[in-house]
Order: C-alpha cells, then structure tokens, then sequence
C-alpha cells in the first residue's frame, strides 16, 4: 500500500536505514511518528521470553504513534528494526500535536483509550506467544 | 476474558471508530451494577468527520493492529467458559465457545418466508430465545414447516418488539435446526444489518450490558 496521501503531506525529512538497523529503540524516550515510504520493517518486542516480533511493516505503514495517540511523552514499547533496506519519512510532531489538540476532549479519550488498549492487549499476547527463534 | 473495565474506562469505541467492522470484536459484561455514560454515536461522528485526515488514518491502522491482536488472543488464549457466558438455563460447551455475547430473553416475534408471494398473508409465530449482534435463536411450533420451508439456508423476515420497547426488523437465515419436544430450535444469523434505518443502532444499543 503506498503512503496515504494524508500522511504524506505530514512527511517533514527522510531517513535511510540499512538492514538490520534500528529505527526505534524499545524503551527509550521519544516521539517521533514514522511512515515507511520503500522497504519493510519488523517490530520486536523484548520480553522475559525472549525476543518476540508483534507486527511486520509495510509501505505506508505509519508507527511510532502509540504515544503521540496516548498522549504526552512514553517510553517506546516496542523496538522497529529494518529488515532489509528501508526508507522512511518523519512526520511533521507539531503540525501533528496541533492537529490532536483541536479534537473535542471526549473523542481524544476515545483515541487514548484505544491506543491504550492496543499496548495493552499486545503486552498479553507477547506474554502469551510462544518464544520465537529470532535473534 | 480479555479484560476487565473499571470506572473511567471507554467501551465500544473499536465499533465506533471503525465503520467496516460488521460486529463488535468482544462483548461486554457488567460484572456488578454499573453506571454507564453512553456518548451518542451520532454527536461522536459529526466530531471526528472534522479531525484531521491524517489522524483517522493513524488511527484505522491502530483498530487494524487491535483486531489483528483480538484475534491471535482469541487463539491463544486459554478458555474460561466460567466468565464468558452469563449462568444461561441452555448452557452447553459449544455456547460457552462462543465469540459474542448473547443475551438471553424470551419474547414474541412475528415471521415470514423472505420472499413469500401474496398468498402468505399471515405472518407465522415463534419465541426468540436469545439475541447477539449476529443472530438470533428461535423456537417455533413443529407445525409451522407444514406452511413453509424451515430448512437450514432458508432466509426470512423477522419483526418483534424487544424488551426496552424498540421494534426490531430484520432479516435472517437459518444456519441450524433442531427438533425438540415438539417444537423447532433455530439458529440464525442475519443478513447484513441495514445502517439507515437505525437497526444496527437499536440492536447494540440493547445489548449493552445493563
């Protein structure tokens, strides 16, 4: 799927990522919102079991908006390393922020809350999936 | 059991935020009485039609990662038929296995062959015995075969008045039939539910825990 042209108009700079390179280091502070514009992407979460891939990214795919969606800083909850080579593009934060700030506060909840969820229920299935043998 | 709501807590925005989902991906119970503030889906709508556009496609992908998560929890999780299902009097364990909440009633409704020409004047009777986003189950006497076709795939057009008042219409088709005592167990399942005449509203609306 090629990036929305929504988001598109968000992209702010590029960033290119060699294979096996992290983009995004699970518990570190930060809140930048990416969308992979060529290549692809997995994202690892570490747990007491080992290392467990929740998700792989495509074209278009938008991640790193966990916390901006849940509002105020959090740490990152899972890691997004390149698999392969991969471009991505960082969104515009404050054109981002200003855009969530204009929403009525009962629908930004909505959002939380379903942000919120999302963590939540991926924490119980990595705590429930079996080990995986990647490294 | 996926979870447990605590005061504060937001239910039913999956449904909300995600027009394509034909059902809601889990049910919820109250466990002790609860007070419920529910925000009109309408008012909710006309908000977040304003948001900006960048924003509603972060957030179908976040509904998108959340389903796809329900699922591999549905999978992997392990059964509590316990908590699941409300103690019902038909309890069996292919109930308890079930996806969506169900809620239990018994009321009448009036049916019709689906395409039942003008010499089906008079609607048949029979009990609705439980509801749930998808389907429904009907009892019906034995003698209402001898009218018309109650085979498994057959579709019909089904009017009641529920419990809280609201009229029901809907259409459905039969997925199992059972002979009992006398009467006929149906299982069905709906047509897909029409949005312009407020079914699908006055159908969830009633199965919000109470």
């Amino acid at each position: 799927m090629p990036v929305h042209p929504t988001v598109h108009a968000y992209i702010a700079s590029e960033e290119f990522y060699p294979n096996d390179s992290v983009i995004i280091e699970q518990g570190t502070v930060g809140d930048w919102v990416y969308v992979i514009l060529e290549g692809s992407a997995k994202v690892r979460k570490k747990t007491p079991k080992g290392l467990i891939t929740v998700d792989t990214l495509k074209e278009g795919d938008v991640f790193g908006e966990m916390g901006f969606l849940e509002g105020g800083k959090r740490l990152r909850s899972a890691s997004v390393v390149a698999s392969g080579d991969v471009w991505v593009g960082i969104l515009d934060g404050e054109k981002l922020t200003g855009d969530f700030e204009a929403i009525p506060s009962n629908l930004k909840a909505l959002i939380r809350s379903l942000a919120l969820k999302l963590r939540e229920i991926t924490a119980n299935v990595c705590s429930l999936a079996p080990v995986q043998d990647d490294k | 059991m996926l979870g447990t709501l605590r005061p504060g807590d937001i239910f039913g925005e999956m449904i909300f935020l995600n027009r394509d989902v034909e059902v809601r991906s889990a049910s919820a119970r109250a466990l002790q009485d609860s007070e419920i503030e529910v925000w009109h889906p309408d008012d909710l709508a006309k908000k977040y039609e304003e948001i900006a556009p960048v924003l509603k496609t972060m957030i179908n992908q976040v509904l998108r990662r959340l389903l796809r998560m329900h699922k591999l929890l549905d999978k992997m999780a392990p059964r509590m038929p316990a908590q699941r299902e409300p103690p019902g009097d038909e309890k069996t364990s292919k109930e308890s296995r079930r996806r969506y909440y169900r809620k239990n009633l018994d009321i009448e409704c009036d049916y019709l062959p689906l395409h039942a020409g003008k010499d089906f004047r008079n609607p048949m009777k029979g009990r609705i015995k439980n509801l749930s986003m998808t389907g429904l189950r009907m009892e019906v006497p034995s003698v209402n075969p001898s009218y018309a076709s109650h085979e498994v795939g057959k579709s019909f057009r089904i009017e009641t008045v529920l419990p809280n008042g609201q009229p029901l219409k809907l259409t459905a088709r039969i997925a199992n039939v059972h002979k009992q005592e006398g009467r006929l167990r149906m299982g069905m399942q709906f047509h897909d539910l029409p949005d312009y005449d407020g079914t699908r509203k006055t159908l969830w609306f009633f199965m919000l825990p109470t």
